[in-house]
């Protein structure tokens, strides 16, 4: 038994070497990561476009999202599109580009609540269905209400009513969902 | 005529267990087969004079005659060859030491008639253990309503150093390399170390056959639910002074069945193996060196890859669920988990007296696990997360087995490294970390007549060091120093009224404190859409587990082992949920956030067992659990539900061809959780339900070889359900029918 304590002091050395350890970790470089989702609307007669958007320059957690909203005119057509970039790399990065080379992959899903509002799909992928960065966005008289954008990753689009931006049956992930105050003037 | 009940184990002259010898009585056509321990248990006989018959394969049949008066441990000491047969004769003493732990065994027979199945999947056999699982593939033991960072799992001696602490994260361990399967069930954190808070489970490779002829065993297991194949192959030898074993197993599995549907995305393959050498300079030194590896791919149910709550939602309401195929496939594609584990060791033993004995081990683990998820731009061949981690162990250990205390204590030391591979692109869930911890333990055994006294002591100092990720920006690594001190007491009674009335109990005081990932993880479950968080104030848990059992024969017929339990964590670690929903760009997610609150965990099994003669046998268990906070008396979530569960098994006569066949009828009733937060919890949990099963074992003689055939029938009324402690629960359905068959030919 006596042995042990003469055992236990290398041990014991061993425990305190470690705490003078040091290992190197690095920052990962995020460069999948989604920030900012901006939503422009522009008149198709031409005028100051509407914009919307969401930054969450850290990501999950950390600080909270700055979100601004816009206010868009009653009964006007807008050409709308949507941007999704990373702010957090230098330069910044522009993630839309991304959607629109994986286009079979993607689609865009707009849903107008409370408000007198409709879209239309203005972008097509190669097998004809919609992207859904470019829309058509109509107005009707004033009100207010929410727009909700998601973008799903590997939706079924050839499912029922994906096509026509209905996503009860696209299933895939999301990969983006913000949400915005509409107030239509 | 007067019960009795007579136990044995089958030696060699050298005094090593001798595999897989059949032991048969002439006068009641019983017959019994020793597992790879050599031990063998022949219950129900009547006080009288037997014949009894020994085989082996290749010795000639030994004979012999027993006066059975009373319950009597009888050791055969058997020599391969034939020349030297004798018989010994001992009373009485158990080979001490696990006396008055709550352990359960499961022997290599049965890992074998189990082959393809996963190492926890194995331990549901014991009353008291379920497992948590995600998918099919993943599965871990949950004892006692715990898991994870609270059951230590011991491969060959050491602590398994992986991600253990993930609720996805399957014990990477190949059950085919191990010859026993013990669980703990007492919180034996003594010799085991904090980690062992819950209760431990052992594999163990075991000893070698002292054989000096080429043996092993070849198998081959087939799924149906999954068309999964399984080789497995072991091969033994022994020299004068030198053992080896080598073994190894080949898996692939693809797409698992509901009722309805495919389970896209759940395959497995697994390629492992492992080479045990054992070293006998002299009789009373042992040098051992073990190695194995383990690989594994695991697929995740593509149906379960949502991102946010509003998909979890969708997804919950869906007759069939998303991403699913109406095909068969073998592919496993994102999102999967990679996962090699190395495991050497080396281990020496040297024999001062018979039972007194001082080992030393030194062990390396290498763990590296990746997860592979669905993602944007081609990226979804780099894992989203990559983890290597590096563990050193040193142990010494002197055991005392001869004095009239009976003692073992020893030091052990730990260093684990874990390394992120920043390539991910993704900020890790758990840090880089360093660890080290060092203890010293001691464990005392004191026999008073029917009485034995068990008492011990353990110490731990932690030092953790981590390098967290800010989640603010800019980003920034933050060096953060922990120093923990974890201590265990515990203190037991064994009470052996006679061999049916025996009672048991264990008192434990233990302290643990929280690991790297209650501490510092960050990040989104993907399959479960939350947001987890670690919380770096956290301090250790200290635990009061109290054990009693009580084994009883209420006539011979009747075998009852009841087992009571409390367990009172104070500051229990736990994922709480937040008030409010955080907003990401993905959308809004619920945030766990670990947190402490005393815990008041509690429950009772029940194991009932009758011989009603015998060739008919059955048994039944009947588990419960609950857990919940003490201050607000909320339920814990991932508490089992309790079930009942019951079979019948009829032994048929061997005959000239048809060795040990059995039949075995199983059914289980798994009731719903009633007791669950509907604030913890995103979905209520499944409704109760009923499996019937049934099971087909023989040893078919074909000459001088034998080989051993099973089949097994598992939901066979290919029932729709799901299981609360399935993360799957909320996507799909359990998986339907399936049949196992497996042949074995051992040599």
């Amino acid at each position: 038994m006596k042995s042990f304590k003469y055992l236990y002091i290398p041990l014991l050395s061993l425990f305190i070497a470690l705490s003078s350890c040091e290992k190197d970790p690095q920052i990962p470089n995020e460069e999948e990561l989604i920030t900012t989702v901006t939503y422009t609307l522009t008149p198709v007669t031409g005028g100051d476009p509407v914009i919307f958007s969401f930054r969450d320059l850290d990501g999950d957690g950390g600080q909270n999202p700055v979100i601004i909203e816009g206010r868009p005119k009653a009964n006007t057509v807008y050409n709308a599109v949507v941007g999704l970039y990373n702010e957090s790399v230098s330069p910044v990065d522009t993630i839309t580009n991304e959607v629109s080379e994986e286009a079979l992959e993607h689609q865009f899903f707009y849903t107008f609540s409370d408000m007198n509002a409709s879209y239309i799909y203005t972008d097509l992928d190669t097998e004809n269905h919609p992207i859904g960065i470019m829309t058509r966005v109509t107005t009707g008289e004033p009100s207010e209400g929410l727009v909700t954008i998601i973008l799903r990753h590997l939706p079924d689009k050839f499912a029922s009513g994906v096509s026509d931006g209905d996503i009860s049956n696209a299933g895939g992930e999301t990969d983006i969902e913000v949400s915005f105050l509409v107030i239509i003037e | 005529m007067h019960h009795s009940y007579f136990r044995a184990s089958v030696d060699r002259a050298t005094r090593e267990p001798l595999e897989y010898t059949t032991v048969s009585i002439q006068e009641t056509n019983q017959s019994v087969l020793a597992d790879s321990a050599g031990a063998y248990v022949l219950e129900g006989l009547c006080s009288g004079d037997y014949h009894l018959r020994v085989f082996h394969l290749g010795c000639p049949p030994g004979e012999y005659f027993l006066s059975l008066r009373k319950d009597t441990m009888l050791t055969i000491l058997l020599d391969h060859h034939g020349e030297l047969l004798r018989e010994v004769v001992v009373e009485g003493k158990p080979n001490s030491f696990q006396e008055s732990q709550n352990q359960q065994t499961i022997t290599s027979s049965m890992i074998r008639d189990q082959a393809g199945q996963s190492l926890a999947d194995m331990t549901e056999n014991i009353a008291g253990v379920r497992t948590i699982r995600n998918g099919s593939g993943i599965t871990k033991p949950v004892i006692h309503g715990l898991y994870g960072n609270r059951v230590a799992i011991i491969n060959n001696g050491l602590l398994q150093a992986g991600q253990q602490w993930g609720a996805d994260h399957a014990p990477e361990i190949d059950p085919n390399s191990v010859t026993v399967i013990t669980v703990v069930k007492g919180s034996d954190a003594i010799e085991y170390g904090s980690q062992a808070l819950g209760g431990a489970l052992l594999v163990e490779a075991g000893p070698i056959k002292r054989d000096p002829h080429l043996h092993g065993t070849f198998g081959y297991a087939y799924e149906t639910n999954g068309r999964g194949h399984t080789l497995t192959g072991m091969a033994n030898r022994s020299y004068k002074t030198i053992d080896w074993r080598l073994t190894g197993t080949w898996k692939k599995a693809g797409d698992h069945h509901t009722p309805d549907y495919f389970l896209t995305n759940t395959g497995a393959s697994e390629l492992n193996g492992s080479l045990q050498l054992v070293f006998r300079p002299t009789e009373k030194v042992q040098h051992q060196v073990y190695y194995s590896l383990f690989t594994s791919t695991l697929g995740i149910f593509a149906g379960s890859h949502i991102s946010n709550l509003t998909d979890l939602e969708e997804a919950i309401g869906r007759e069939e669920p998303f991403n699913i195929n109406d095909y068969f496939s073998y592919d496993i594609n994102p999102p999967k988990q990679e996962i090699s584990h190395h495991l050497l060791k080396y281990s020496g033993k040297k024999f001062v007296d018979e039972n007194i004995f001082l080992e030393w081990t030194y062990g390396l683990q290498a763990d590296h696990r990746q997860e592979f998820d669905v993602r944007r731009g081609n990226r979804s061949d780099i894992p989203a997360l990559d983890l290597q981690l590096w563990s050193n162990n040193f142990q010494l250990k002197y055991i005392n087995d001869k004095s009239r205390v009976r003692y073992k204590a020893g030091v052990q030391a730990t260093i684990t490294d874990n390394s992120n591979d920043y390539d991910t692109g993704i900020l890790p869930l758990i840090p880089d970390y360093l660890e080290s911890v060092t203890g010293l333990y001691s464990l005392f055994q004191y026999p008073v007549g029917k009485l034995v006294l068990e008492a011990g002591a353990r110490y731990d100092l932690q030092l953790l060091k981590a390098w967290p990720i800010t989640l603010t920006l800019p980003r920034e690594i933050v060096v953060m120093e922990h120093v923990f001190n974890d201590y265990a007491f515990s203190a037991g009674a064994v009470f052996k009224a006679t061999n049916d009335d025996e009672t048991r109990l264990q008192l434990v005081v233990a302290r643990r404190s929280p690991e790297s990932n209650e501490l510092y993880s960050n990040g989104l479950h993907q399959g479960v859409a939350g947001i987890e968080e670690g919380n770096w104030l956290l301090q250790p848990e200290v635990s009061f587990k109290s054990i009693m059992t009580q084994a009883l024969a209420f006539t011979d017929l009747l075998h009852v082992e009841l087992s009571l339990y409390s367990h009172l964590v104070y500051d229990y670690i736990y994922l709480k949920p937040d008030d409010e929903l955080r907003l990401t760009i993905r959308g809004a997610f619920p945030v766990y956030k670990y947190t402490q609150q005393d815990a008041w965990i509690r429950g009772a099994d029940i194991v009932l067992i009758s011989d009603f003669s015998h060739h008919l046998e059955w048994n039944a268990k009947f588990s419960w659990v609950r857990g919940t906070t003490l201050e607000d008396g909320k339920d814990l979530s991932l508490m089992p539900p309790a079930y009942v569960s019951s079979s019948l098994a009829w032994a048929f006569h061997d005959s000239p061809v048809w060795k040990g066949s059995r039949i075995a009828v199983g059914a289980e009733y798994t009731t719903m959780q009633e007791h669950w937060d509907p604030e913890s919890e995103l979905l209520a949990p499944p409704s109760d339900y009923f499996l019937l099963g049934i099971r087909f074992n023989t040893g078919i003689k074909l000459g001088s070889r034998i080989f051993y055939a099973g089949i097994a029938v598992e939901n066979l009324l290919n029932i729709r359900y799901r299981d609360y402690l399935n993360r799957l629960r909320y996507y799909a359905d359990e998986q339907g029918i399936n049949a196992r068959f497996n042949l074995r030919y051992e040599f």
